[in-house]
């Protein structure tokens, strides 16, 4: 299963590189192949993917990384959500799939909207050496074991189970200084990180379809072709490392 | 005398949150399923954080809305 999507995204991968190659300079020459009915034929279906690009290019140059990020923050929390309703309904897959679930959740948790999860820990900053214990003393409370051996599991050697619960919560209570700022200055960072570089991406590869307006324009779609076609290189290098490593196990 | 008014209302707005916690705090616990004196201890220390820091706001008049009835009391007096 894994090698067939692998398989499919190299070869998605490898279409890009051709259409990033062949875009720019079909564009720049469109006048001149015009002329021969046969060739612009040839090209026709690369012109009209050009033509659409053409038609939300301004939209997409005058994106800034902050809206950017809010959107992609509401769509990872959609996901997340949906993520959340699967591991509720379908407990069986669950069960075999715990492990990416939760880092996919911890990944996409941290797809902030950037500045404004920094402002909110600031907000409630003086109350988490509060909240962060309860939660997790809370949580230990509602848990239910029916087996021995999962509470033997549990309990610290030495200790009953109770006064490992007050032990843990201890714990949270001087991680609650701590803790909480680099999460959300690692959210703060990683959202910032991924807008930036997705849309520093979408903004070259729209830009290679569209004819450039002035000399500035015109020298950043050149440097843009050389810097996606080796972005792309890189990410086939990766998907056949994957591959490769996907095959060993 | 805006920071004294300022104040006297702090507190009793601290005295109706407890009282409202209080009244509350039972049927959170059926909701939440834990124990009240657990509901307790969590509500009144973060009620106590929140009273304490926004009083020592109040106090240094560093306060917005304090510092306004201030300025409305000065302008009437004059």
């Amino acid at each position: 299963m894994i090698s067939i999507v692998l398989a499919a995204l190299a070869t998605l991968v490898g279409i890009l590189i051709y259409y990033v190659r062949a875009i720019s300079v079909l564009v720049d020459e469109k006048e001149r192949i015009e002329k021969s009915k046969e060739d612009y034929e040839r090209y026709l279906w690369l012109y009209r993917i050009s033509e659409k690009m053409e038609k939300y290019w301004p939209t997409v140059r005058d994106a800034t990384p902050e809206r950017w990020s809010k959107i992609i923050s509401n769509i990872s929390l959609l996901i997340v959500l949906s993520l959340l309703v699967t591991a509720g309904i379908f407990k069986e897959f669950v069960g075999s799939n715990a492990g990416y679930i939760l880092i996919s959740i911890l990944i996409l948790g941290s797809l902030s909207n950037g500045h404004e999860g920094l402002q909110r820990y600031r907000r409630i900053k003086p109350y988490l050496p509060v909240i962060f214990p309860a939660v997790i003393y809370h949580s230990l409370t509602m848990m239910e074991f029916h087996g021995k051996e999962i509470m033997d599991l549990l309990t610290l050697p030495g200790y009953e189970y109770a006064e490992t619960k007050m032990a843990i919560t201890f714990v949270a209570f001087l991680l609650a200084f701590k803790l909480p700022y680099s999460m959300a200055k690692f959210d703060d960072w990683f959202s910032r990180f991924i807008s930036k570089t997705t849309l520093n991406f979408v903004k070259d590869f729209m830009r290679l379809s569209v004819k450039p307006e002035n000399e500035v324009e015109a020298a950043v779609r050149k440097t843009a072709k050389e810097t996606i076609a080796v972005t792309l290189k890189i990410i086939l290098a990766i998907v056949g490392v994957l591959n490769y490593l996907s095959a060993m196990s | 005398m805006g920071r004294a008014i300022a104040l006297i209302a702090h507190i009793f707005g601290t005295l109706l949150a407890a009282v409202l916690i209080y009244i509350i705090a039972p049927y959170l616990s059926r909701v939440l399923g834990s124990e009240v004196e657990f509901i307790y201890i969590v509500f009144y220390s973060m009620l106590l954080i929140w009273s304490v820091r926004e009083g020592r706001k109040i106090e240094s008049g560093k306060h917005s809305l304090a510092n306004k009835i201030g300025e409305i009391l000065d302008r009437d007096n004059k």
